[in-house]
């Protein structure tokens, strides 16, 4: 499992990085940077928690296989 | 003036109170003579009077807002008025219905500016502030839920849980119908209702009288009238008056169930309009109905023959099961709840909700109802059926909007604002009435003992009474001590008259 943040997507609301500051932040210009993609045991809720917190459907969950 | 609440934004949120109250130079019951049965046309066409009913009546009354199944599933939405604010009726992922102002707290856009879908998130368009309807991302479905650069612009502190979309403090369903209203001091639904709630029930339950087992057709007729709202209210609550003069060419063309040469609602011979058992109900707090309880009739006699089936069936079958809960079977309407709630409960059995625009506009909505287990046969014969009758193509409706545009052009000029409507009918010859704080006309035609009840409890309304005051005037029906006050004297009358005659 990886996360994939669509950036130019990316409306800055933030509400990921309150959830998942361990995978998420936002850049110099607000927009979402993965600084870890990877997943790790146990962190999946979290994951998802933040990937459903985007209102403009910015960030993804995908197969690592991809 | 109301200082409007700008500062802390805990629960209850401000915007109910927001608005600026107006500066009072009219008194609503200075209009209204209900003794003398007299009213002001100011009533019907003064933009002051339209304000003071924006601010004072429709926030504290309650007001249908749409119908459960138009909200069967999580995530489903339905964009409805109440008075001059836009509201979505909601249904969240837990299944619980809401009611919230389709506005944005931060520039006011409307949120939602579909008719209705299916959504869990409402994004405003503008500067897309986001609110969830997903009570596991927010406190509250409806609560804000992210603002673009929430960072950069609000430094992160903007206190999202406090800048949700406005949500309607008070909603009740019952048996499907939604109500709202957006003053927490109101009284309950149920009290509100009071006894009016059997003309409730004739509508949300299902021809057979199963409980609530109605569905309303997909899509709500919408259009606009140049007219008060409060000349569609009245039309429905009880002026049986109108009828064979305004309706005298749509009963000529045969529009209803049994085609040709019979009435447009479809009575049986011997049982239409003039039936003397069919005298009107006027509830103290504004409610009236064309009908009584006790007047039964069965369903109609229809051309087709499967149609007969189905409905003498239902007859059948809701005549034993409300004679064993010992219910009568009648109080069909049409009907309408105080305000703007209209209603016939039969054929046609629609809902209607006069929105007020302006005191000369009015948006008109109408929504049709067919049992949710009737075979599709039925439904496609009512849906029919309805769009003859009602609707801005109806026939029905067609008769009753040339009444209400015209009496609004002919009222509006400066003159005839100076002659009041005559409201006269049936003055003290009202009947008493086995319902709580109700009384009866005693003419199935004639009587306008509901209009003056309606206007009597408007202006208590608008002229802004506590809920207190409003309670309290509401506890007893003044117009049953009048009456039996008038039959005492009558029965006096004719023992003393009794008397000298013996004595002779």
């Amino acid at each position: 499992m990886r996360i994939e943040a669509t950036r130019h997507l990316c409306q800055s609301y933030g509400n990921c990085v309150a959830i998942d500051p361990d995978h998420l932040d936002l850049d110099d210009e607000g927009l979402v940077i993965v600084t870890r993609d990877t997943v790790e045991d146990g962190e999946l809720a979290t994951v998802q928690a933040g990937i459903r917190s985007c209102p403009v459907n910015a960030l993804l969950l995908v197969d690592a296989h991809d | 003036m109301a200082a409007a609440n700008l500062g802390s934004t805990s629960d209850p949120r401000p915007s109910v109170e927001a608005t600026a109250e107006p500066v009072v130079t009219t008194l609503a019951r200075d209009l209204v003579d209900v003794d003398n049965g007299v009213i002001s046309r100011e009533v019907f066409m003064s933009n002051e009077i339209f304000d003071m009913e924006m601010h004072n009546l429709f926030p504290r009354a309650w007001l249908f807002v749409g119908h459960e199944t138009q909200v069967a599933d999580p995530g489903d939405y339905f964009s409805s008025w109440m008075g001059t604010d836009p509201v979505l009726l909601t249904r969240d992922v837990d299944g619980e219905i809401y009611v919230l102002l389709n506005s944005c707290r931060h520039r006011g856009m409307k949120v939602c500016r579909y008719d209705e879908g299916n959504t869990t998130q409402f994004t405003c368009p503008y500067h897309a502030w986001s609110y969830s309807m997903d009570g596991s991302l927010v406190n509250v479905p409806g609560d804000l839920f992210g603002v673009p650069h929430m960072k950069a612009a609000y430094n992160g502190k903007l206190d999202k849980p406090n800048w949700g979309l406005v949500r309607c403090p008070k909603v009740y369903n019952y048996k499907g119908l939604v109500f709202a209203n957006w003053d927490e001091n109101a009284e309950e639904f149920l009290d509100y209702a009071g006894d009016f709630h059997w003309w409730l029930d004739n509508l949300a339950d299902a021809f057979d009288g199963t409980p609530g087992d109605t569905e309303v057709f997909h899509g709500v007729l919408k259009w606009r009238i140049k007219s008060n709202w409060k000349f569609v209210s009245e039309n429905f609550l009880g002026d049986t008056y109108h009828g064979a003069s305004t309706h005298a060419s749509v009963e000529a063309v045969g529009i209803g169930p049994g085609g040709r040469g019979q009435r447009r609602h479809g009575e049986r011979q011997d049982q239409g309009g003039h039936s003397m058992g069919r005298t009107k109900t006027s509830f103290r707090n504004g409610h009236g109905a064309s009908d009584n309880i006790a007047y039964e009739i069965p369903y109609p006699e229809f051309v087709e023959p499967e149609m007969n089936e189905y409905f003498d069936n239902a007859w059948e079958v809701r005549k034993e099961r409300l004679d064993a809960e010992g219910r009568r079977l009648g109080g069909r309407g049409p009907a309408t709840l105080f305000p703007n709630m209209s209603f016939a409960a039969g054929f046609p059995r629609s809902i209607l909700v006069a929105h007020p625009i302006s005191a000369t506009e009015t948006e008109v909505w109408r929504w049709f109802l067919a049992d949710k287990r009737a075979p599709q046969y039925v439904k496609e014969w009512l849906r029919q059926y309805y769009m003859r009758y009602a609707g801005p193509g109806g026939m029905t409706e067609q008769d009753d909007m040339e009444n209400w545009d015209y009496a609004t052009q002919a009222s509006k000029g400066v003159v005839a604002q100076r002659y009041p409507y005559n409201y006269q009918q049936g003055l003290g010859t009202e009947q008493l009435s086995e319902l709580d704080r109700a009384v009866h006309s005693n003419h199935a035609i004639s009587g306008e003992v509901n209009a003056r009840a309606f206007y009597r409890r408007w202006a208590e309304f608008v002229d802004n009474l506590s809920w207190e005051e409003l309670t309290d005037l509401a506890r007893s029906d003044d117009r049953i001590e009048a009456i039996i006050r008038r039959e005492d004297a009558a029965a006096a009358a004719a023992a003393a008259a009794n008397e000298s005659e013996s004595v002779r």
